[in-house]
């Protein structure tokens, strides 16, 4: 089973725009009336769970994606250590 | 001629070493030992191969294979890396399009992107001072229809020709294919690593011997390494473009950690 497109674009569209996911993440229901989510749809969002976006059949990547939405500060988006960078970047 | 004069697999990203610091030191250290090797070649041209992450091609546009064809290309930024434009190499990026359009490869030709953690992780390995021109590769592994692991050797195979035909004399090109090894993305089977399949996969290519992987249809590649490991496929664009090249293995680490087999591998033509 795959999502709705509707499901992936609200989620590729909020997270090119770091405001939009700033205001989803305070109050996501203006965004899910915009997308015409279904109860289900909602329900499985709200959730958020691993499981629960995929038995709706969001996209792995975005499932990511919106993991950060959710957890700005928490999840997956993480910023390489700086001693990564330094040797990376070559900057020592 | 131009001539391949390397060709590199690695790994495209990095996780926090908390627990794991003694293998992502060798990861790193492997990382590095590709960077004292590209140096040593001296290339005039990278082509970077691997895939993007919904940064740029998402479920909006959906493409298969692209090449970057601008003079500059500007980082996506994710992973906290550096924004700094780098150069392209619209010369040798056209005529790759070209040359496979010939060879029955309809490239999508990529003016504006921003290539991301994938691409620039590897990129900066490779040359951290952007002075090397780079053409990216975007090979999807991402979405569907990813393109098969044969055509991706084949076409590895086409750059080969157009470089050794078509080319200015002496011209020196490295080839890097980056992503995977196994790891398994938000799906079932997240966490695991399939180290037994990874070893195997870069003996073969340091042997010479990538054939029983060209073979694979991306479902199997999916089945046995994760929707993640299907980044190998960028792997064996750079075998095609070395044919029969040996090599060796420049790190492999199992660290479950960070949802992956980490891995790197230098061939010599």
């Amino acid at each position: 089973m795959k999502a709705a497109y509707r499901v992936h674009k609200m989620i590729q569209d909020i997270f090119a725009d770091p405001a939009r996911a700033a205001a989803f993440a305070q109050n996501h229901e203006p965004d899910f009336v915009r997308y015409e989510l279904t109860a289900d749809e909602k329900a499985a969002l709200i959730d958020g769970s691993r499981s629960a976006l995929a038995a709706l059949g969001v996209h792995p990547s975005l499932q990511m994606k919106f993991g950060r939405i959710r957890r700005p500060a928490k999840s997956g988006g993480h910023s390489l250590e700086a001693a990564y960078l330094d040797r990376l970047l070559e900057r020592v | 001629m131009g001539r391949i004069v390397g060709g590199f697999g690695t790994s495209h990203i990095l996780f926090p070493p908390d627990g794991v610091e003694e293998k992502a030191g060798r990861v790193l250290d492997g990382m590095m030992k590709i960077r004292t090797q590209v140096r040593a070649l001296k290339p005039d041209v990278i082509v970077l191969a691997g895939s993007d992450h919904m940064n740029n091609f998402n479920l909006a546009r959906q493409i298969t294979l692209g090449v970057g064809v601008a003079d500059e290309h500007v980082p996506f930024g994710d992973t906290g890396l550096p924004t700094t434009p780098f150069p392209g190499h619209r010369d040798f990026a056209e005529a790759f399009a070209v040359f496979a359009a010939q060879r029955g490869f309809d490239l999508v030709q990529v003016e504006e992107a921003r290539p991301d953690h994938g691409m620039m992780i590897p990129k900066y390995i490779a040359d951290p001072g952007n002075r090397i021109p780079i053409v990216p590769l975007w090979i999807n592994a991402v979405m569907p229809i990813p393109p098969s692991p044969s055509r991706c050797f084949a076409l590895g195979g086409v750059l080969k020709e157009m470089v050794e035909t078509s080319r200015p004399a002496d011209e020196r090109v490295v080839v890097i294919g980056h992503g995977g090894l196994s790891h398994w993305l938000a799906s079932a089977g997240e966490g695991g690593v399939n180290e037994a399949f990874d070893r195997a996969f870069i003996a073969a290519l340091t042997d010479g011997k990538p054939e029983p992987y060209v073979a694979m249809s991306a479902a199997e590649i999916v089945a046995a390494v994760g929707n993640g490991g299907l980044e190998a496929t960028s792997w064996l664009f750079m075998a095609g473009a070395l044919p029969g090249a040996k090599g060796e293995q420049l790190y492999y680490e199992s660290i479950p950690e960070w949802i992956s087999g980490m891995g790197g591998l230098a061939l010599t033509p």
